[in-house]
């Protein structure tokens, strides 16, 4: 790199020095030239001018196994080299007269006696080269005098000289001496050559062995040298002017890249060839282990250091032999014991010694024994500096606790003692502040982290430049209300707002549970986001009960630490545990206590504490409140957010508890048992005679349509008595179905049944990823009519109603048609499975139902009833004016009421609605029946009687029922009958059932009569008085025109809306409110219901059926100009119908 | 600090309030769902002042809901670091004093109270004293806090105080 003496002399030289790879320096070969000179800070090359000019002494010698120390680091190529360096140092240093060197090559000259020949060779080639390159420059000293040589010589290098002496004494006088060496525009560049990964530095061997090849040439090299850095790989550096010369000089090398060579801007050109120092760093206090000596790997600490002696004086546990007997006592035997085992480490102990007949001296403050010192205990003694490792050392408890001489001691230990560790504790992002060096306490911002050095933004407004620093100069810096993190130690994971920086030390207020963490300041990292609730660990979870004993000691868990659980127990103590100390989980959902007025407590109350250790502590705070995680035995656990202590969780006995608040209302197991009745189930039932399969129907109309509970209750209670002893049964009818909740909380999602009894089921969720429990009375099926109707949906009323309904609201038409075509295969399934009636039912019951049901089910019954109720207020009076009988029937049944009401328009509707064949068998039958005649109230009373029948078994029944309604025994009771028929539903599916039968098979009865005389009897307000129609009418007569007639009647408007499919939901919430729809009817669920106006199938209208409001109808016969065109109807009287479309007045 | 903000809301309504004092409905529902909310973003919405529009109503398909968005104006308080405020000690305990800044709620910690004023927990109410008991901060005091630090949740914030700073602490009674 520079020039020496000996180049001066010679004019020109060949400079090639090689050095070990231990030291990390260079390979380098040179070619230097006198006017050239570069001094690079703490480079290694510089070494080699101080090697020439040689004013270092001969501790170098001492010190040559030091491979971390500076100086020796400067001898070390000297030293150390191969014998091709060393040649090419001796020649050099012939040249020089430099006779410490020669000592120094004398001290270890095998590696050159060995390379006598090749020096030789060498010698005489450079002498030859010298010659040939002479002329060049040798011309500047051609006019000087030896000795104006050497004085020019001498200025040029004396800054040498200073930085020599200074490098070892003055880092700070050597920085700034450095400057001047700096290279310049007038040097050599540096060019990056690719090479072949790994042959580095065997192309800087050759390369080295060509320039003494052509060194005689005409064309010499004309590259000044060759770099080679240690651990750099795939490029070398090149020293030269110009690229051309560096291009001749590698041709031919097959492992250099000819044609990416770049050049090294200057100001980068330092860097390039910096050498790192790797200076331990040994300071007072830290912690070290020896490499070797009987206290290898011992831990110590550093308790002197004398870089000047390389030597460091250490305070560790003495190894001594207290079996060897010293002094007077020693025997023969001694002189010859070998110590077979090294000592174990012990403090040393003067009576020991005393006892084996040591001698102990004192020499101040210490004792001196066999030439060490002692004090305290501890052994103080010198190692060499190579001697100790002080990287990466990492004390582990058990040694630290050795070392101090109280616990309080080594806290203070721990938290203010940095120990070295090898890994980098800082992250691109982090606060840092300097701890030390000139720019301590600077703050700055971490950019990148590159192995142990940091590289920080200062924030200091006039430094813009980055830093580079060494980790361990560097601390993590944080302000009081940083957000942080902690990311090691005890509290790991935890995130928490700071509240306090001390020291080292920083107090964290932990986001849960209030309480305030004492952490070391390496431990955190700013983090913005907040640890959410204690993440679980493992199985166990943050306030989970868990089971920590086989005699049953429960405990709640009240925080979660990285390896362990603090658990607070029954008996009001808090144990740190290990995950694996717990037994299990503890699930005591259900369990419930009795407060101190006796108030059922169970888990989730809220409750205040009026008594025991956790109660206020003055009389003028007021109770804790909190709420009850856990009732176990006689222990609660209470959460209480006010209070610190414990995350919050007391342990309490119910007896000093009171419960807040009013409790969410009970719900009655047996009274939800007896309203939803497995449809399924009904056979096995039916034999008791008590549940109806119209019952269950009902009630699970009710269920679909939400019909408050309560008013279910009533009825259910009435009429089965013994339902109540059935046992929860899984109900497989609803399993795998999609319903919507309606209430409650999650109200509105849609999910799949997983699992149902009777009065709950498991909803899987579609939209969370969880399977939750809900209320029967809460979810409504959802989704295809076809399934739920075969699937024995009947007890998901709404399901099959839905489609109903809506199709039945406005155009009631309409909804009713496809129920037929869906019915009549039922149907046909139907009387196989008598069990399926009801499922079957249920399909028919939409149609049916809405108008029947509630009819039969007497309101209260089934939510359909609810519905209908509303419906039936209006009915009722309708009916009641209507006909007697009815009124008769509406006074007990709103379905009644509605029936009768629902007669004579509705009626007629309904007929037609359903089938034509319906419409005309029912209407036929049904409005005859109903009122006037004796015959349809014999299927009336059928109805009732079958019921039974029904029950026990449905499709027989049913089959019986149709016959039987003809009947004439029925008359007679028929009012009575009715009455308790609706009561049984059943009578009324049977009704019907026998209705469709009939149907399904086609009797032709029906369908003619359902022809135009029904309906001109239904739609005619003058129904009542249609005789002939009666005949026709049979049992299912009877039963269609009941609900019809409640539909449409009563409801059509508001039942119309609830319906619609397209505001399925609506319709649900509409149902609920249904007691009111009365009124609500005509603002609201009208102008729904007018959106979903289908068209009506024009057999319908052709046949003349009923019609009602709302109604789309197509004008038969009318005006021409109207024949043949869509109207709605806007209202109906006697006869005539009024069409929206037209505001005309038409002839039905 | 507060800030008088214009927001967006939207009010979710039941068909049942379709009808002549709809407005009023929807008015009623914002005040109810947007005073005295929290968004980490904006603060605590103390009041609504205005109501600039109420936009056309959205029926949710399969449910009869209409969605209305609305934009108002509100005055909103967000707390922020270095801020300077008076709040309402509501609890005193041995790691420090939990006070009310209006809505927000704020910890001192122990090592935020100046070292000379210590906890006794056996007055008759808990308090932090200094010795010659000159200042006395017990429940329901005033006091004026600054703001050291704020953690800001989704619908919460909450904040850490210091009294160590000049005229901070107890307020002098009125």
């Amino acid at each position: 790199m520079s020039s020496d003496e000996s180049d001066a002399a010679s004019g020109k030289e060949e400079d090639r020095t090689m050095s070990d790879d231990d030291d990390g320096s260079d390979i380098e070969i040179k070619t230097s030239k006198k006017d050239r000179k570069r001094k690079i800070a703490s480079d290694s090359e510089k070494s080699d001018s101080e090697n020439e000019e040689e004013d270092d002494d001969d501790e170098d010698e001492e010190e040559e196994d030091n491979v971390r120390s500076k100086k020796s680091k400067n001898k070390k190529r000297k030293k150390k080299a191969p014998s091709g360096r060393d040649f090419l140092a001796w020649d050099v240093e012939v040249d020089d007269d430099d006779e410490d060197d020669d000592n120094d090559y004398d001290d270890e000259d095998d590696p050159r006696m060995n390379a006598m020949n090749e020096r030789e060779e060498a010698e005489r080639a450079m002498k030859e080269m010298e010659m040939s390159q002479r002329n060049r420059d040798r011309f500047k000293f051609q006019n000087m005098s030896e000795e104006e040589v050497q004085k020019y010589f001498e200025n040029k290098y004396k800054a040498d000289k200073n930085d020599g002496e200074y490098d070892d004494e003055d880092s700070a006088m050597d920085d700034i001496s450095k400057n001047s060496h700096l290279p310049s525009t007038k040097d050599p560049n540096l060019w990056i050559v690719k090479c072949r990964m790994g042959e580095e530095k065997l192309v800087a061997m050759h390369l080295m062995r060509k320039c003494l090849a052509v060194e005689h040439t005409n064309e010499p090299f004309q590259i000044k040298s060759v770099v080679v850095k240690e651990g750099l790989k795939g490029m070398i550096y090149i020293e030269a002017f110009k690229q051309s010369h560096v291009m001749s000089a590698i041709e031919g090398f097959s492992a250099l890249n000819q044609f990416t060579i770049t050049m090294v801007p200057i100001k980068d050109m330092v860097d390039v060839l910096r050498v790192v120092k790797d200076i331990p760093q040994l300071k007072l206090g830290s912690y070290v282990r020896l490499k070797r000596t009987m206290f290898k790997d011992d831990l110590a600490v550093v308790d002197l250091v004398d870089i000047a002696q390389n030597r460091v004086n250490l305070k560790l546990i003495p190894r001594v032999d207290y079996q060897r007997r010293r002094g007077a006592m020693r025997t023969e035997a001694d002189k010859t014991y070998k110590l077979k085992r090294r000592p174990m480490p012990k403090l040393f102990d003067q009576d020991a010694i005393k006892e084996v007949g040591g001698e102990i001296v004192t020499d101040g403050d210490f004792i001196m024994f066999e030439g060490n010192h002692y004090r305290r205990g501890f052994l103080y003694k010198y190692f060499p500096i190579n001697a100790v490792q002080a990287d990466g050392v990492k004390p582990t408890l058990g040694e630290l606790e050795k070392f101090q001489e109280s616990s309080d001691d080594l806290k203070r230990e721990l938290e203010t003692t940095s120990l070295k560790d090898t890994e980098n504790p800082f992250v691109p992002g982090d606060i840092v502040e300097v701890k030390s060096g000139e720019l301590v306490n600077l703050r700055g911002k971490v950019m990148t982290v590159d192995g142990t050095k940091v590289v920080m933004m200062p924030e200091q407004e006039d430094l813009k430049e980055a830093i580079t620093l060494n980790a361990s100069e560097l601390r993590k810096h944080f302000k009081e209300g940083d957000h942080a993190k902690v990311i090691a130690g005890r509290y790991e994971g935890q995130t928490g707002l700071i509240v306090r920086v001390k020291d080292n030390t920083a107090i964290v207020l932990a986001d849960l549970g209030m309480e305030e963490l004492k952490v070391r300041v390496r431990d955190l990292q700013l983090c913005a986001d907040v640890t959410t609730g204690v993440d679980s660990l493992g199985q166990f979870q943050y306030h989970d009960l868990v089971q920590l004993d086989t005699t049953g000691t429960v405990g709640v868990i009240i925080r979660l630490e990285k390896e362990h659980l603090e658990v607070l127990n029954m008996h009001g103590v808090v144990n740190r545990i290990k995950p694996q100390a717990i037994i299990g989980k503890k699930d005591v959902r259900f369990a419930k206590v009795l407060d101190s007025q006796n108030n059922s407590v169970e888990a989730k109350d809220l409750v205040k504490i009026i008594g025991g250790p956790n109660t206020k502590e003055r009389e003028s705070d007021e109770d804790p409140v909190g709420e009850v995680l856990y009732a176990f035995r006689q222990t609660v656990f209470v959460y209480a957010r006010k209070i610190a202590k414990n995350s919050g969780v007391l342990v309490c006995k119910p007896k000093q508890l009171l419960l807040q608040g009013a409790k969410k209302t009970a719900n009655n197991p047996m009274i939800t048992r007896m309203a939803s009745p497995n449809p399924m189930a009904s056979p096995r039932h039916n034999p008791g005679g008590m549940t109806p399969g119209s019952d269950s129907m009902s009630s699970r109309g009710s269920v679909g349509s939400q019909t408050p509970r309560q008013n279910q209750q009533p009825h259910n209670q009435r009429h089965f008595g013994t339902a109540n002893q059935q046992k929860v049964r899984r109900d497989l009818t609803i399993i795998g179905k999609n319903v919507r909740i309606t209430k409650g909380p999650m109200k509105g999602l849609f999910g799949i049944v997983r699992d149902a009894t009777e009065d709950t089921v498991r909803v899987e969720l579609h939209t969370q990823c969880r399977t939750i429990s809900v209320d029967r009375a809460r979810v409504m099926v959802v989704g295809d009519t076809g399934i739920t109707t075969s699937s024995g949906g009947s007890s998901f009323y709404s399901s099959s109603k839905t489609p109903m309904r809506d199709s039945s609201k406005t155009p009631m038409y309409g909804a009713k048609t496809p129920m037929y075509g869906a019915q009549t295969p039922m149907y046909g399934a139907m009387t196989p499975h008598a069990g399926d009636r009801t499922p079957h039912y249920g399909s028919m019951t939409p149609a049916y139902d809405g108008g029947r049901t509630p009819a039969y089910g007497d309101g209260g019954r089934t939510p359909a009833y609810g519905s209908k109720t509303p419906a039936y207020g209006d009915i009722d009076e309708h009916s009641s004016a209507r006909t007697p009988a009815y009124g008769h029937d509406s006074g007990r049944t709103p379905a009644y009421g509605s029936s009768d009401s629902g007669r004579t328009p509705s009626y007629g509707s309904t007929d037609s609605g359903r089938t034509p064949a319906y419409g005309s068998s029912s209407d036929s039958g049904r409005t005859p029946a109903y009122e006037n005649d004796p015959g349809r109230t014999p299927g009336y009373d059928n109805v009732p009687s079958r019921t039974p029948t029904y029950d026990s078994s449905k499709t027989p029944s049913y089959n019986t029922d149709f016959e039987t309604p003809m009947s004439p025994a029925y008359e007679p009771e028929s009012s009575d009958t009715y009455n308790r028929a609706p009561a049984r539903t059943p009578a009324f599916d049977s009704g019907r059932t026998p209705g469709y039968e009939t149907y399904d098979s086609g009797s032709p009865t029906y369908e003619p009569t359902s022809a135009t005389e029904d309906i001109g009897d239904t739609s005619s307000p003058t129904y009542d008085s249609p005789p002939h129609s009666y005949a026709a009418p049979t049992p299912g007569a009877m039963i269609n025109p009941a609900t019809p007639g409640a539909y449409h009647i009563d409801t059509p408007g508001p039942f119309v809306a609830p319906m619609t499919p397209g505001t399925g939901s609506a319709y649900d919430q509409y149902v609920a409110p249904s007691p009111y729809m009365g009124s609500q009817f005509d603002s609201n669920s009208f102008s729904s219901s007018g959106g979903d106006i289908e068209p009506i199938p024009e057999h319908f209208l052709a046949q003349g059926h009923w019609i009602m409001s709302d109604l789309c109808v197509v004008i038969k016969e009318h005006e021409p100009r109207y024949n043949d065109r869509e109207a709605v109807v806007k209202d109906v009287s006697d006869g005539k119908v009024g069409s929206d479309n037209y505001e005309h007045q038409c002839n039905s | 600090m507060f800030f008088h903000l214009s927001l967006d809301h939207e009010v979710c309504l039941h068909p049942k309030y379709f009808g002549p004092n709809l407005n009023e409905t929807i008015k009623q529902k914002l005040f109810n769902e947007v005073e005295g909310t929290c968004t980490g973003k904006y603060g605590f919405v103390i009041a609504v002042t205005t109501i600039d529009t109420i936009g056309h109503g959205l029926i949710q398909p399969g449910r009869g809901f209409v969605i209305y968005p609305v934009r108002y104006k509100a005055i909103v308080f967000r707390p922020f670091k270095g801020q300077v405020v008076d709040g309402v000690v509501s609890q005193v305990n041995k790691v420090g004093i939990f006070c009310d800044i209006g809505p927000l709620s704020c910890f001192i910690s122990r090592h935020c109270i100046p070292p000379d004023m210590e906890f006794d927990p056996n007055s008759e109410k808990p308090c932090y004293k200094t010795n010659d008991e000159a200042t006395v901060i017990r429940n329901d005091d005033e006091i004026r806090v600054k703001l050291i630090g704020t953690r800001v949740d989704a619908n919460d914030i909450f904040a850490i105080g210091t009294l160590m700073d000049d005229y901070l602490g107890l307020c002098p009674a009125e």
